[in-house]
């Protein structure tokens, strides 16, 4: 039996960042109220750090704040039983049953948060809050938007979810691949966000590591979803490559400049395998992740297979048009024949209208101008693109890519 | 959980040869589909607003919207998900598209219970949709005020029947596009002036109007008066 201090405040930081949903859920689950869920689930794990330390760490930790948490909102309900409803939850609450498995407490939570009623804001701040355990504040500091916004908008999902009836559960078969989408469009938010932070401030590496989390719960218990493992496999090859990402300014660096011995080998070849396992599903993140996972493989920029780039872009473009993956495809073109296919690539593309002055697309063709030697031309078209830039790292690359022309003029 | 699904029109909807007949034969048998009628065009609209001791009453809807409330339906549904389902699957998902608003149960005391009725809807001439009006004066009607108002009416006989709305916070639209349904937060459309219940009134335009204009929820908000469609086939 561990009962250090040390040993545990580390049993109980494991048992928060792998328990918190499934006491949370647990509550949600029997009572119907998200309010008093989350009540419960801080007062379990308050009590438990004076319990563990007098005690001992519990065999099972999960089923203990579990309890701990039943009997809260079993105190807090009694103590309201003059509303007469409430009496159907304490009923709930005391039956003896053998609890589902953790996992499914888990796969509920997560698809009631990310329910496509909710505003996506909404969905997002739940989720995290919810079925990640991350404080307001915390969520708050990583979107860098103020905590009152946060409280908000989990206010706002928690009171839409009981007002209009959204249902706690996995839905049935019939929708669930549809709704498995949404949770996967959250997640890979949550990780974009960590990732490339829509105000181009430094990497927020909890949130990307918070969806890697997220994507490994669903993966789980979700077997049968290959997406679910194909935005897994995508999140980890990309996470891979964050210390390489960054210049000592904060620059960003390109896939091609990056030092690839300051990749994460560990997460490569997790990815990897499971971008293996799931290419033949032909999803959209199993297409991603196979696409990231060709790059990871490659041991130098020079050596990648762009032929077989270019071949699961193609797969890609054939599921749903989509401007960013046709420009992207233009580019693995461009590396596989040549600049002047890169350039005739990108002129042919139909982009929609608020796309076309877009910094991506502006670098694109600057990019297979300055290949095909059109320095001027490309020097131009970059300072279009750094106009147009959405961030100042982004802006700050073109910037120095409009010098190294201007030197080579 | 009761709901109602305002059935809306949409520029960017999709042309269906599906039969809007048996929507309302499957979801009616199924027990889930309460009661709906489509109603006339908006522009045949009038609206009341009561502002201090003025009434005004204007020809055409509340404002010019793109998408425009063209039926209501009722149903009882086991939770949103089964509205959902509901909802995407009436033909006026892909033509147009549909809100989702649940139903909130509105106490008003003895006799104001809505008319017992069998059939499509009440048999009323008019729908009042009443909404808010960010730009009026705030006022709270207070409850005793609409139940007298309810209760006038039944005994005239202007009054059929209303349903209560929970807050547009609660809303959900449904549309079904290029084969795919879309689910999002949000009203049918993007105005303020969002719809706070229904009021089933008959009688004569005139008279319609005449008791749509004591109603306490017309001084703080608007109140547009529509007609139902009842001679399509």
């Amino acid at each position: 039996m561990r009962t250090g201090p040390a040993d545990v405040r580390a049993a109980l930081a494991e048992a928060y960042r792998g328990e918190w949903g499934v006491v949370f859920g647990t509550i949600v689950r029997l009572t119907g109220d998200w309010e008093l869920a989350e009540d419960c689930a801080q007062e379990a794990f308050a009590r438990a750090l004076p319990a563990w330390e007098r005690d001992g760490v519990p065999r099972r930790p999960g089923a203990w704040l579990v309890t701990a948490a039943r009997h809260h909102a079993l105190d807090v309900l009694r103590r309201r039983t003059t509303e007469r409803g409430k009496l159907v939850e304490v009923a709930a609450l005391e039956a003896v049953r053998e609890p589902p498995p953790p996992g499914d407490e888990r796969l509920r939570l997560v698809f009631t948060c990310c329910h496509p009623a909710l505003p996506l804001e909404s969905r997002v701040a739940l989720t995290l809050r919810a079925v990640g355990g991350l404080t307001t504040r915390e969520i708050a500091r990583a979107f860098l938007v103020g905590e009152d916004t946060v409280s908000q908008r989990i206010l706002r999902a928690k009171r839409k979810i009981a007002a209009a009836g959204i249902p706690y559960r996995v839905p049935p078969p019939g929708a669930r691949a549809e709704r498995l989408d949404g949770v996967l469009a959250v997640i890979y938010l949550v990780f974009t966000e960590g990732y490339a932070p829509s105000d181009g401030s430094t990497l927020r590496d909890p949130l990307a590591e918070e969806a890697i989390r997220l994507a490994r719960l669903v993966a789980a218990e979700a077997p049968e979803e290959p997406e679910a493992r194909g935005l897994l496999a995508l999140l980890l090859i990309q996470h891979s490559r964050r210390a390489a990402r960054l210049d000592e300014d904060g620059g960003l660096i390109t896939l091609e400049h990056q030092d690839r011995g300051r990749w994460d080998h560990s997460l490569i070849s997790e990815g990897v395998g499971l971008a293996r396992e799931t290419v033949a599903s032909g999803g959209p993140y199993a297409l991603q992740a196979a696409i990231a996972a060709q790059h990871a493989l490659a041991p130098a920029a020079a050596a990648t297979d762009w032929g077989a780039i270019v071949a699961l872009y193609d797969r890609l473009l054939a599921l749903r048009t989509n401007p960013v993956v046709a420009l992207n495809r233009a580019v693995a073109l461009g590396m596989r024949d040549g600049p002047q296919t890169q350039l005739d690539a990108v002129e042919a593309l139909n982009m929609p209208k608020e796309l076309a002055g877009h910094h991506a697309l502006s670098a694109v063709r600057a990019d297979a101008l300055h290949r095909l030697g059109r320095t001027r031309e490309a020097a131009k078209t970059y300072r279009s693109a750094k106009s147009a830039a959405p961030n100042e790292a982004i802006a700050r690359e073109y910037a120095r890519r409009i010098a190294e022309l201007e030197r080579e003029n | 959980m009761r709901y109602m699904l305002f059935v809306a029109t949409d520029p960017a909807g999709e042309s269906t040869d599906e039969n809007p007949g048996a929507w309302v034969e499957r979801w009616s048998e199924s027990g889930v589909r309460i009661e709906g009628m489509p109603l006339k065009p908006v522009a045949e609209a009038r609206t009341v607003r009561v502002r201090g001791d003025r009434v005004l009453v204007t020809d055409g809807p509340f404002a010019e919207t793109t998408e425009w409330i063209a039926g209501y339906d009722l149903v009882e549904a086991a939770d949103l998900d089964e509205a959902i389902e509901v909802a995407a699957s009436h033909p006026m998902a892909t033509g147009g598209r549909i809100e989702i608003r649940p139903v909130e149960a509105l106490d008003l005391g003895r006799g104001t219970e809505n008319v017992p009725h069998e059939g499509d809807a009440p048999a009323a001439r008019f729908l009042g949709i009443l909404r808010t009006d960010p730009s009026a004066p705030s006022y709270t009607p207070d409850p005793a005020s609409v139940a007298e108002w309810v209760r006038e009416g039944l005994a005239s006989g202007r009054y059929l029947g209303g349903e209560h709305l929970s807050p547009v916070q609660d809303a959900t639209l449904v549309r079904r596009r290029g084969g795919e349904l879309l689910i999002t937060d949000g009203a049918y459309t993007d105005v303020p002036e969002w719809v706070t219940g229904v009021v089933f009134i008959d009688g004569e335009w005139e008279e319609a109007i005449d008791y749509l204009s004591r109603c306490p929820m017309a001084r703080s908000g608007i109140a547009e008066l529509r007609e139902f469609w009842t001679d399509f086939s």
